[in-house]
């Protein structure tokens, strides 16, 4: 529903109504950043490349095709910005473990606080093309499908870029100790 | 059954895209070995643990840097408005002689148009090409910056000597490149078309930014000027209407702008 109404917004805005746009930052601003994030590791690097995805996507609002979703579109913007500053920092083992979470739920403070914590790393340290596809499929619950067209790669792609990522993860934390 | 098998099977019933031939075999597996696997354990506790990762929350201040650079960037309305902005397109596929002394009376007026447009370029591949800053960081200090354009695809170079920038697009396939120049001291403006063999090159204005758009396979190098040598100077190259790279060429300052 919302994701319908975007295609609405996006023609409101290209009709010259500044505030349409506003709307779909509200709408995307949690997402893209926590997605970037993600993929990145950084807050800061996060809060670039989202900011970045939103003025590109502004800038280049009339480029886009309606026939396509505008969530995929920028999300897009904002996986290939986030990539980007990745590619572009060379020390990549840093991570801002304070980055404030959504939801805070204090009864996960046992044993699974461990185990989070090192996947949490394990998953920073998968190359940048793999630790995408593990946030897209299990922080954004994107389809293979989805996954394919927002990185503009054949479907099978994913499948097996998601194979090796996941596999990668569970030999990571088995040789960090960790066997669930 | 050989691990990975068992991993990929694993895996596809987690997802729920295991077809009914791959669960029959996954089951035929698992009834064989009453104990379930380590391996089954640890994927089912990956996959909840990863499912459960929390959602982080952007800084309240990400959405004041958002508005500031919105107010800053080109409305996409004015880009496509052609009645309330006039076209100024220039193609440049012939010599600079021929092409200079027309874009430089041309190039006063408020440019848009062809070149913005979602559909110049007509069959071109407008698929997207990533890029990557080559230049060390330190070296945008100085003035230079290089790009790198995914799977050969091409490099732009940006050489800035205080307020004259020289920008060349070398692109080695059927691609169609926007490299875009700004000032926050003022409008940009073009001093030549010193060379240019692509397929086609188009210089276009657009309230002080210029744009240079060039579809290769071929190569244009382009001289443009600053209103201020002491201001930095702002470069964005894009491919199929998604940004590439963003820089600010700063000669004078020690730090590159965001």
């Amino acid at each position: 529903m919302a994701r319908d109404n975007d295609a609405m917004l996006v023609e409101a805005c290209l009709r010259g109504d500044r505030h349409a746009f506003d709307k779909l930052v509200d709408r995307y601003e949690g997402p893209l950043f926590s997605a970037a994030y993600r993929i990145t590791g950084s807050v800061e690097d996060a809060m670039d490349a989202t900011q970045n995805a939103f003025v590109n996507a502004y800038e280049k609002l009339h480029t886009f095709d309606p026939t396509y979703r505008f969530f995929s579109w920028i999300y897009r913007i904002a996986v290939n910005q986030s990539l980007n500053l990745v590619g572009r920092r060379h020390d990549q083992t840093t991570f801002d473990e304070d980055a404030p979470a959504a939801e805070p739920n204090p009864s996960e403070v046992f044993e699974s606080t461990e185990m989070r914590g090192q996947l949490k790393r394990a998953l920073l340290e998968l190359e940048p093309h793999y630790r995408t596809v593990i946030v897209l499929k299990h922080l954004e619950g994107f389809s293979y499908r989805e996954i394919a067209e927002l990185l503009e790669i054949p479907e099978k792609t994913v499948k097996s870029r998601l194979f090796t990522a996941r596999q990668r993860l569970r030999v990571s934390l088995t040789e960090r100790g960790f066997a669930p | 059954m050989n691990t990975d098998r068992l991993e990929a099977l694993l895996w596809a019933r987690v997802d729920g895209t295991i077809d009914p031939e791959e669960l029959a075999e996954l089951d035929a597996h698992l009834a064989e070995h009453p104990e379930p696997p380590e391996i089954e354990r640890q994927i089912t506790t990956i996959a909840e643990e990863l499912d459960s990762l929390e959602k982080v929350q952007p800084p309240s201040e990400l959405r004041a840097r958002i508005e500031s650079a919105l107010a800053d960037a080109i409305p996409p309305a004015a880009q496509t408005d052609h009645s309330t902005t006039r076209p100024h397109t220039h193609s440049a596929t012939t010599s600079p002689a021929r092409w200079l002394p027309l874009a430089a009376s041309l190039l006063i007026g408020v440019a848009i148009g062809y070149l913005l447009h979602p559909n110049a370029g007509g069959s071109i591949d407008q698929s997207v090409v990533t890029g990557t800053m080559v230049t060390p960081p330190g070296q945008t200090e100085t003035g230079r910056v290089e790009i790198q354009l995914d799977a050969g695809a091409g490099s732009i170079i940006a050489s800035r000597d205080r307020a004259d920038v020289v920008v060349e697009v070398v692109l080695a396939t059927e691609i169609d490149v926007a490299v875009t120049l700004g000032s926050a001291a003022g409008p940009v403006r073009l001093e030549s078309l010193l060379s240019s063999n692509a397929s086609a090159t188009e210089i276009t204005t657009h309230n002080g930014w210029l744009v240079v758009r060039t579809v290769g396979p071929g190569a244009a190098t382009v001289s443009v000027n600053a209103i201020d040598a002491a201001e930095p100077f702002r470069l964005q190259v894009s491919s199929g209407g998604i940004a590439v790279e963003e820089h600010w060429i700063d000669p004078l300052r020690n730090e590159p702008k965001p």
